[in-house]
């Protein structure tokens, strides 16, 4: 074999699903390219520009005296180039009225709203979430996306079904799931591996020092684990596999939702050691809760059949003493989301059936503050068909 | 065999391309370069064809040079892509008198050496294995490739990555050396070396056919 028989071969090797990756990449590289904020023309020509100005400067005083004329012109031209800048967010149609930003994913991608209102599509990602200090990861169905402080994506990760990926509170690693199992990789990437098979439910980290993720195991078993020594803390029996778990701010509650077969669910509290502090049985379908930031309580979004219909309902109970619940806000059909803005002062809450977010100030409820044609503000230039857009998290900092 | 993969059919030393193998630069100058200039100027202007084109040009290989270093194919594609991903978002930044091709299979063929030696390190030989075994089925009874990529996993990846550079990507030795920051005579050494051994396992690996 020649060095041209050794090439003939080479380029004979398939690399494995090489139309798969190449759709993949192309992909992200087109959503690389729409988020990237072009260098204006005169910047990028810099360098022409003044060699020229100053060729033509030169030219222009050795030749006559209206060359100062000419100098003038190349000031003037140069000092434009300093006076261009990035283009200006479009017109914002809502504001947030409190600081951070919110993760939405929708039929048309990724979105981060800023506080501003100014609305960013990062990508085509199905599922999404925030860390503790405002980092993002997301996942498309063969994906795992990790992406930096600017929303660029910092990484990507080529695994089978992937969903549900979350942060741990320090940023240093990211649980997901990969078809049934549960998987975790560094913040750069290295590491990656399998931890366990699990259930179809997005792990929780515990906030701490220690990496503690908090997940179901594929036997059903509710399961706190170390990530980096496989230790388990602890395990609980549950009677269904939990449609969310969700940790304290403080690390010392966890919360699991649990499905039960009369058309109700419970809500148990556990502490960090794994013992079962309550469980409280409430009628309706459960869909979402938050932990607040600063303490114990939970936003809690329940479904129940009604005479006309569907109503949902938005509470906020304490994890506690689950009993203690304040009623927030109620209305006809489904409630999607929910999330708590940093601070907790207010609460947003996605209404798929009026196609509305409302922002309620969880402390004073008569404050609310509606954005209408929800659907289509994810969708510029569209109809906004399809899903309801879903609210994936409300970060800190802008 | 092990003669021919060391030198060129007409007897000069692997570090003189023949005509037939030109150095990547010789190559470009001919007729690629104007395309691809265009391509990034209108990249670089917010043009998304002219994006696809310059993604569609280097793409395959990209990704078929990481492939051959990595030997993982999930690994390949994230390498590739994320060398590419880097290189559009800093395309403002590009110098188009320069061709594309080497700047991204810079950033690939390093970032590859640098997840095999790692993976080396971890002894993670049970999925690259069996992408192996996977890849080279289709070309049972017909070319060297399953041989050929079987030979390449027995070598470090130091050696698979000149290897790839220089008879898949067709960089001379010296263009090799300013890729990898190497000195060239430790580039050509470690071209013989792996074409001693890539040689030494292909044979074995016919008698197997």
């Amino acid at each position: 074999m020649n060095a041209i028989e050794l090439r003939r071969e080479l380029l004979a090797i398939p690399p494995p699903d090489e139309l798969g990756a190449t759709r993949r990449s192309w992909q992200l590289a087109r959503a690389a390219f729409d988020e990237r904020e072009p260098t204006p023309w005169p910047k990028r020509h810099t360098r022409g520009l003044a060699a020229a100005a100053v060729a033509i400067a030169a030219l222009a005083a050795v030749l006559s005296p209206p060359g100062r004329a000419v100098i003038a012109d190349v000031r003037e031209t140069l000092g434009t180039e300093k006076i261009a800048t990035a283009p200006q967010p479009r017109a914002a149609p809502f504001t947030l009225p409190a600081e951070g930003r919110v993760l939405v994913t929708a039929p048309t991608g990724l979105w981060i709203v800023k506080a501003n209102g100014s609305k960013r599509r990062v990508g085509d990602f199905g599922d999404a979430s925030w860390s503790a200090g405002g980092l993002a990861v997301a996942s498309t169905r063969s994906r795992l996306a990790a992406f930096n402080p600017t929303g660029g994506i910092r990484w990507t990760l080529t695994r089978p079904r992937v969903h549900d990926a979350r942060w741990s509170s320090s940023a240093s690693r990211i649980a997901y799931l990969s078809g049934s199992n549960l998987r975790v990789v560094a913040a750069d990437k290295t590491g990656d591996r399998r931890m366990d098979g699990a259930a179809d439910v997005a792990p929780a980290w515990r906030p701490g020092e220690q990496p503690l993720v908090a997940y179901v195991s594929a036997d059903g078993v509710l399961t706190v684990r170390d990530s980096d020594t496989d230790e388990t803390l602890w395990t609980s029996g549950v009677r269904a596999t939990p449609a969310q778990l969700a940790w304290s701010a403080d690390g010392r509650r966890l919360v699991a939702a649990v499905p039960l077969s009369d058309g109700r669910f419970a809500l148990t509290v556990y502490d960090e050691a794994g013992r079962r502090l309550q469980s409280l049985p409430l009628p309706g379908t459960f869909v979402d809760a938050a932990f607040a930031p600063d303490d114990h309580r939970v936003a809690l979004i329940r479904r129940q059949r009604a005479e006309d219909g569907e109503t949902s309902e938005l509470l906020v109970v304490d994890a506690d003493s689950v009993r203690r619940q304040t009623p927030v806000f109620s209305g006809q059909g489904r409630f999607s989301d929910v999330a708590w803005s940093p601070g907790a002062r207010w609460l947003l809450l996605g209404w798929q059936s009026a196609d509305q977010w409302l922002f309620l100030r969880s402390t004073a409820v008569e404050k609310v503050k509606a954005v209408s044609s929800l659907a289509q503000q994810f969708d510029p230039g569209g109809t906004g068909a399809g899903p309801f857009p879903r609210i994936e998290g409300w970060c800190c900092g802008g | 065999m092990a003669r021919d993969l060391r030198s060129s059919p007409d007897g000069r030393p692997d570090d003189q391309p023949s005509r037939q193998q030109r150095s990547h630069k010789n190559r470009v100058l001919a007729g690629l370069r104007a395309d691809e200039r265009g391509w990034i100027a209108g990249a670089q202007s917010g043009s998304l064809p002219d994006l696809e084109a310059l993604f569609r040009e280097h793409w395959p290989r990209a990704y078929r040079a990481a492939y051959l270093v990595v030997h993982d194919g999930a690994a390949a594609e994230d390498i590739a892509q994320e060398a590419m991903l880097s290189a559009i978002r800093t395309l403002d930044r590009f110098d188009r008198r320069r061709p594309f091709g080497p700047w991204l299979h810079r950033l690939v063929v390093n970032r590859a050496i640098d997840w095999a030696r790692a993976s080396a390190l971890r002894a993670e030989a049970d999925e690259p294995a069996l992408e192996l075994a996977a890849a080279g089925r289709a070309e049972e009874g017909e070319s060297y490739s399953q041989p050929l990529l079987a030979g390449l996993g027995g070598l470090s990846p130091d050696h698979r990555a000149v290897i790839v550079l220089r008879h898949l990507l067709e960089y001379s030795p010296r263009e090799i050396a300013r890729m990898l920051d190497l000195p060239r005579g430790t580039v050509n050494s470690r071209l013989r070396r792996g074409l001693d051994r890539l040689a030494d396992r292909i044979e074995v690996d016919e008698d197997t056919l």
